[in-house]
């Protein structure tokens, strides 16, 4: 499964509430990337951000493992 | 005057208006930007408002109740509370959003916007129900299903999750417990209940009708919102997602009759076609 991945920089610019309320919040993955799912950038809720998320690269996802 | 089963015909539409339960909502979902259609809202009527309310016990009994399958095209409906104006649902990085409800994509959730603690008026820290409806689930591996751990307020946590060989439920972090009667086809029903602090059976893991009762003390009252997907854990979602659609999930109190619900839930999701 793939993801985008993007600098702290890149996250705190990007996340936020859209259209309809959608919200767009990264995730660290088990390599310390901020990570998000990459149907977001096919997501019309999240049109006005569109260009800013085709620019981020797309990894490989390594899900964080959670003990809890 | 509603058309009835009595007469042979099946029942899908209602003739002299909707219930004013439906028209609240519809009400609802048009104030938080959204439509529903005549049709779907006549089946939810049907289905859902007018037995509740026959039933009694049901549309009080509930904090928030939201039905996610069987209404493409009418997102804002799915994410609006059927029960009050209240806990209008956040769909967070784009879960799939289809006929059979919500699913995590791995990386995407719902924040249910349901804080226990300042939000639950029948959801109660030591009387409460909660869960979630999957079709055909998988009990091959960790998704969590719905919940919060907040380490804030005396490791407080509410989790329903599927997992492998079994349903876990958590009512705090230190000891979780399980019901291994798994169900893997049709509508399954996964709900943890508690109707005490502590006490033999104070704590109910449901699939479907089979009831796993054990004796679990409860402990803080959770400070955070709900997640659905995953769990909140102080504000984080977990790397647990479920990937299977969830039709539909609820939060309310322990009196709520479980029974007569699930016949009603279920009878509405075949109808929208779920």
């Amino acid at each position: 499964m793939k993801v985008l991945k993007a600098t702290l920089k890149q996250k705190n610019a990007l996340e936020g509430f859209y259209e309809e309320g959608y919200e767009l919040k990264f995730i660290e993955d088990a390599n310390g990337n901020w990570v998000v799912n990459d149907k977001v950038v096919n997501n019309g809720h999240f049109l006005s951000i569109r260009e800013q998320l085709q620019a981020l690269p797309l990894i490989d996802y390594v899900p964080k493992e959670v003990e809890l | 005057m509603r058309i009835g089963t009595q007469l042979g015909i099946p029942i899908s539409k209602i003739v002299g208006g909707n219930s004013a339960e439906a028209l609240a909502w519809k009400t609802w979902v048009e104030g938080n930007g959204g439509t529903i259609s005549q049709a779907l809202l006549d089946i939810f009527d049907i289905n859902f408002f007018i037995p509740a309310k026959a039933n009694g016990n049901i549309l009080t009994e509930l904090d928030r109740f939201n039905v996610y399958g069987g209404l493409v095209g009418f997102e804002i409906a799915a994410r609006t509370n059927l029960i009050k104006n209240a806990h209008y649902v956040t769909p967070v990085s784009s879960p799939t959003f289809d006929n059979s409800g919500y699913r995590s994509s791995g990386t995407s959730y719902l924040n249910l916007n349901f804080i226990p603690s300042s939000q639950g008026v029948k959801f109660l820290r030591n009387n409460n129900i909660a869960g979630f409806v999957t079709k055909n689930p998988a009990f091959s591996n960790n998704y969590r299903g719905l919940g919060a751990l907040d380490t804030n307020t005396g490791n407080a946590r509410y989790e329903v999750s599927r997992d492998v060989s079994r349903l876990t439920g958590w009512n705090n972090s230190f000891a979780q417990r399980f019901n291994t009667n798994t169900v893997t086809s049709g509508y399954v029903f996964c709900a943890n209940k508690r109707t005490a602090a502590s006490g033999t059976g104070c704590e109910d893991l449901l699939i479907n009708g089979n009831s796993s009762l054990t004796n679990n003390a409860s402990s803080g009252d959770i400070g955070i919102t709900h997640f659905e997907l995953c769990i909140n854990i102080n504000g984080s979602p977990t790397g647990s997602f479920d990937i299977v659609n969830h039709a539909c999930s609820w939060h309310g109190s322990s009196n709520l009759d479980y029974t007569a619900f699930r016949t009603i839930v279920s009878n509405l999701l075949t109808a929208l076609g779920v």
